[in-house]
């Protein structure tokens, strides 16, 4: 059981991982970094797992687009899974292409109800294929569609609802799409269904003239750190993690970052489940 | 609009700045339309450069860092990609760089390219435990002839025309690179992965006829003929179980 407090496994730690075996609860791993034949990545996998668990999360998935499902991928998932033995599996409220093109980034969805049928089945096809339920994560926006008639965190609600999935929240992406869209991230965290937030992401991000851009590549920053001690006062306690994918630091700095979380959940007077 | 085509026209903007999708956006004070769609839009060329950049730091070097994005935005323009894993995505730039890029070490560059992308193949390609020089003591001396060997996965062949893998090795020991680009200098190379570590040489025109010959399923006895002598071919055989090279033998037909 996935419990506490984690990080997002990168090769630049896997020397010192196994080394030092710092204090970390569990780790989240890029599926996609794993789906290959063998080498380095594999191995390494193999080793940190036996001294961590972890999750699984992925890129790949394409959970909107309308495009049919890939069930070749989703077949390597289930085989990394079994590899794994992972707390769950995980990927994003979006879609990375269509038309057999893949622009390698997480696309935003409107939030209507045609886009709400449209997942719905999907999930279910992917869930039932991998024998789970799977948990999804809002993702950054920069665009809002003129088409959408729910909030996203309404349409969250119903997605995991109807489609009987769980969420990844990332409290760094509502803070950032509420700058960019202008909705107050607190209306956004109080929206979402409680009983289905199975992890929580943190991460940095960069600003762009008066825009936010969701980059990973900078430490956790304080708003952030603010509406993330906000959401555990409302969720309770709930697996955290920081995510980082650029300028990545020492292991040691990331760790002393994840205390910040530990602090923001004593604060409140409770450990992440 | 409906979600398909939704999707077609933004992606449609992404690829070819078709601007069609700027109708469903919503738009307003805080921030003008182009700056939001823009966003989608260079992210996915500049993720598209870092990545070949990771995949192929050799030529990111000997191109410079401008001529590099340049020339990648070029083929991203040309071919939208089409593979799960962004990493995937260089399979076709090295045979795209020969044939676009001008000047004297447009050859030597190409080259670079197929060599990094060979290395990289064999770094995480299928694990599959090695045949040693033991592993053939299971076969009587009468069935020699006829045997046929697998070879490692990892296995990678290359033929170049310049002196790329060399430029190649000076980057990589951080040492002064050739001094210029030789595009006359023929050279065959092998590229495999043992255990956890690439390894890579040069291969004589003699053991590069025999290589091939006995990738291509040729038996032991055709070897020797082909070589004119058993010796020869003996001695080619245990370098390549030494090696790690050899995964398996079967007797054949």
């Amino acid at each position: 059981m996935i419990q506490g407090y984690g990080l997002g496994l990168r090769p630049q730690h896997y020397t010192q991982l196994l080394q030092d075996r710092p204090p970390l609860d569990w780790l989240e791993i890029l599926s996609e970094n794993y789906l290959v034949p063998g080498g380095k990545p594999l191995y390494f996998l193999d080793r940190i797992r036996e001294l961590y668990p972890m999750v699984m999360h992925g890129v790949s998935l394409s959970i909107g687009s309308t495009e049919p499902v890939d069930f070749e991928y989703l077949t390597q998932l289930k085989a990394l899974a079994r590899r794994v033995r992972p707390g769950w599996i995980s990927d994003h409220l979006c879609w990375t292409g269509t038309a057999g093109v893949n622009l390698h980034d997480l696309m935003p969805l409107p939030y209507t109800a045609e886009a709400l049928h449209h997942l719905v089945g999907r999930i279910r096809q992917v869930q039932d294929f991998l024998e789970q339920r799977i948990v999804i994560e809002n993702v950054s926006s920069y665009v809002t569609y003129r088409s959408s008639e729910l909030t996203e965190w309404q349409f969250i609600a119903a997605l995991t609802a109807e489609a009987d999935c769980d969420l990844l929240l990332d409290v760094n992406n509502i803070y950032v799409s509420g700058i960019n869209h202008g909705f107050d991230p607190r209306e956004f965290v109080a929206g979402i269904p409680a009983q289905r937030v199975r992890q929580i992401h943190l991460a940095g991000h960069s600003r762009q003239g008066g825009f936010l851009i969701d980059t990973h590549d900078a430490a956790v920053a304080p708003p952030v750190w603010e509406l993330y001690r906000h959401t555990v006062q409302r969720l309770g306690p709930v697996p955290t993690m920081i995510e980082r994918d650029g300028n990545i630091p020492p292991l040691a700095e990331l760790v002393a970052e994840l205390q910040l979380a530990r602090d923001a959940c004593s604060d409140r007077g409770a450990q992440a489940a | 609009m409906k979600l398909a085509e939704l999707q077609r026209s933004f992606q449609a903007h992404v690829l070819y700045q078709d601007p069609a999708i700027g109708t469903q956006i919503v738009v307003d004070e805080r921030c003008a339309l182009s700056l939001r769609l823009g966003v989608y839009t260079g992210a996915y060329a500049t993720r598209l450069v870092e990545v070949l950049a990771e995949s192929f730091p050799a030529v990111h070097e000997a191109l410079g860092a401008r001529l590099f994005e340049r020339s990648i935005r070029s083929f991203v323009r040309e071919r939208p990609s089409r593979v799960r894993s962004a990493r995937d995505y260089g399979a076709e730039l090295p045979a795209w760089l020969a044939t676009h890029l001008a000047g004297p070490r447009a050859a030597g560059i190409a080259d670079l390219a197929r060599f990094e992308w060979a290395v990289a193949g064999a770094f995480d390609a299928a694990d599959q435990a090695t045949l040693g020089p033991a592993g053939l003591a299971a076969f009587d001396a009468e069935q020699w002839a006829r045997l046929q060997f697998a070879f490692s996965p990892t296995l990678r062949r290359l033929s170049v025309t310049s002196n790329a893998v060399a430029w190649w090795k000076c980057a990589c020991a951080q040492q002064p690179r050739p001094s210029r680009w030789r595009t006359n200098c023929a050279q065959q190379w092998l590229v495999w992965r043992r255990e956890l570590a690439v390894y890579y040489r040069r291969l004589s025109q003699a053991e590069t006829r025999a290589l091939d010959a006995a990738l291509a399923g040729t038996a032991f006895g055709q070897l020797c003929v082909q070589l004119h002598e058993a010796r020869a071919a003996a001695g080619l055989l245990h370098g390549w179980l030494t090696e790690g090279l050899i995964v398996g033998a079967s007797i054949g037909p």
